[in-house]
């Protein structure tokens, strides 16, 4: 009798059946597409794609801006993450909406958003065009700008929940002891939303490498200075398959890499605590 | 130093209306329930609140005017404040959190570790030096913020509940550092009677963001301006009826010493200490005795506070040793007196 409820105890209660059966499933519906991505890849082609000079201009291209990118992100969204955790500014959660929508927005219609207002005749484009000679649209800036403008969000979002989470008395301690508001913001802000800003710049990173939508839409393809590697796989499934399938998992490695170094790390900062 | 003025705030939904007059050198003590304004109270004198009206002058110039449009902050004012949760920086380790005064006042890394080493020998816990914060107990950690307070070199130290957070082993040698001679003007929040009774050398009650009232420990104990300041200093309050040297309270009649307040309504105070505990009916002079039984014991920090139960709901302190000699517990019968001369009374 003891044997059987300390037993009892130790086990968690059986895990009805039909809920193993439905998350079987959806394991399933993940892996299969990626398993046989991995299988149909011609492996003793993968050589070539390193030779090959189009998917190699694409990596090269879609590694340059997505890193770029990423810095832009870095430097205008933890100002806006700071405005939006530390201020009492009316209309905040209107401005949070805004800066975050890309993220949840049809790549595409960013991308026809981005034309309206940097395009030729866009809003700012034209007196761009017309002042400075200045024409974005369907260059490597283009391509940068549609990364920029969709992947930010995931830093915003994420640097904003530490600072919202993070300890407050332990700022205004180190401000009763002299610091300056910048030595705070060095010394004691930024160290402990470390983590939070490591999450948002590989979330960040990955999000703009994987840009497809806007860029096509606003930078278009062309090769060496907007085909991105996305952009080029998509084209490439029409002439040649093969090279699509090698460049798909490429991308796919990049990003499995990305979520296996995160691991329990994102789902804490986004959650604002482990 | 010495910081005086006048502190008014909202904060929320509580407006804050205090009067400051902090002597040079000296230990303040703001004493009142949770959520009075004492910790808003403390944030305005750090310069973390910036007043909405009022004025606050430090001994090296006017600190905070609204009206002048004067506000010095934080880092500008010779303050350090000690969080009840201890708010040590938790990336960096002991020295470097008890350092980051020094540092960011421009002193060099080597002097300022250096007056981090002296300053946590100081306060005992040279040992914990290269600790990293998140491996130390509350004792330990609460230790070395006040090092990392002190090592700021400031003119006044705010402490905000610093033994709240502490268990009560750790207590007794919080309370020793905290009392000793050589350091800055303190102000200290506290909830706790006895601390404030103990460590202060005025005091100010706060309730509903007024002061109620300020005095020395002395001035306090010995005249409460109202049952509020008796209730919160501990020092058992009783409402009765008084005619002559008569008190009638619930029903009971007590004989009160030499007073000067007029026969009718009036609050008497009995501290907790001037009441005697027996196992049988004493002998000898009190001429207030009574039988009674004990309700309760609490032991707070060092010392006993026995509870009783009708027909006088009073708080007597003991030391441990005196309620060993007793050996008494909860429920069972004792007998009590108190002097007719230490039972003060006040018009209510």
């Amino acid at each position: 009798m003891t044997s059987q409820r300390t037993r009892r105890r130790r086990t968690a209660p059986r895990t009805p059946v039909p809920i193993v059966a439905l998350a079987v499933i959806a394991v399933v519906f993940f892996a299969l597409p990626l398993l046989a991505l991995v299988l149909r890849v011609p492996w003793s082609d993968v050589g070539d794609l390193f030779t090959a000079s189009a998917p190699r201009e694409a990596l090269l291209l879609s590694l340059l801006t997505s890193v770029i990118a990423t810095a832009c992100a870095l430097v205008l969204g933890l100002p806006l993450a700071w405005v939006l955790a530390r201020t009492q500014l009316p209309g905040r959660h209107v401005i949070r909406a805004v800066c975050t929508l890309t993220m949840v927005l049809p790549p595409v219609v960013a991308g026809v958003a981005l034309l309206a207002a940097l395009g030729r005749r866009g809003l700012i484009g034209a007196s761009l065009n017309d002042w400075f000679g200045i024409r974005l649209p369907f260059t490597t800036p283009a391509v940068i700008i549609a990364q920029v403008f969709v992947a930010m969000p995931f830093l915003v979002l994420t640097v904003e929940s530490a600072l919202h989470s993070t300890d407050r008395t332990v700022e205004d301690a180190a401000r009763t002891l002299g610091a300056s508001p910048w030595t705070v913001i060095r010394r004691v802000t930024l160290p402990a939303v470390r983590p939070a800003i490591l999450s948002g710049l590989v979330l960040t990173w990955a999000r703009a490498l994987g840009e497809f939508g806007a860029t096509v839409t606003f930078a278009g393809n062309f090769p060496g200075t907007t085909r991105t590697l996305p952009v080029a796989t998509y084209l490439a499934l029409e002439s040649d398959v093969d090279q699509a399938l090698l460049m798909s998992v490429l991308l796919m490695v990049v990003s499995f890499v990305v979520l296996v170094s995160m691991r329990d790390r994102w789902t804490g900062a986004i959650g604002g605590r482990r | 130093m010495s910081v005086h003025g006048r502190i008014i705030v909202r904060v929320g939904d509580c407006r804050i209306d205090v009067p400051i007059d902090i002597a040079s050198g000296t230990t303040v003590a703001l004493i009142g329930p949770n959520g009075a304004g004492k910790t808003t109270v403390l944030r305005c004198l750090a310069g973390l609140q910036p007043l909405d009206d009022g004025r606050l002058v430090g001994a090296d110039g006017v600190w905070d005017d609204p009206g002048a449009g004067v506000f010095v902050p934080p880092q500008h004012r010779r303050v350090a404040m000690m969080f009840q949760q201890h708010a040590l920086i938790s990336h960096l380790n002991v020295r470097d959190n008890v350092a980051f005064g020094p540092r960011s006042r421009g002193v060099g890394t080597t002097a300022a570790n250096q007056r981090a080493a002296d300053v946590l020998a100081r306060v005992g816990a040279a040992h914990l030096i290269a600790r990293r914060v998140t491996d130390l107990s509350g004792g330990e950690a609460q230790r070395v913020a006040l090092a990392r307070a002190l090592a700021a070199d400031p003119e006044v130290l705010l402490l905000d509940e610093p033994l709240a957070a502490l268990d009560a082993a750790a207590r007794p040698a919080m309370r020793r550092l905290l009392a000793a001679d050589d350091l800055p003007t303190r102000v200290i929040v506290t909830h706790d009677p006895i601390d404030a009774l103990t460590l202060a050398d005025q005091i100010m009650v706060i309730d509903d963001g007024a002061l109620v009232q300020a005095g020395s420990p002395r001035e306090l104990v010995d005249t409460p301006r109202s049952a509020y300041v008796a209730e919160i200093l501990g020092l058992n309050p009783l409402s009765g009826v008084l005619t002559g040297d008569q008190l009638l309270i619930g029903g009971y009649p007590l004989t009160v010493g030499a007073h000067t307040v007029a026969d009718g309504d009036v609050v008497a105070v009995v501290r907790p200490r001037s009441v005697s505990l027996h196992r049988s009916r004493p002998e000898g002079s009190p001429r207030n005795v009574w039988s009674t039984r004990v309700e309760a014991i609490e032991r707070s920090a060092d010392r006993v506070r026995v509870r009783l139960g009708a027909p006088l709901p009073l708080v007597v302190e003991v030391t441990e040793g005196g309620l060993a000699a007793l050996d008494i517990g909860t429920g069972d019968e004792v007998w009590a007196s108190v002097k007719a001369s230490e039972i003060a009374v006040f018009p209510n």
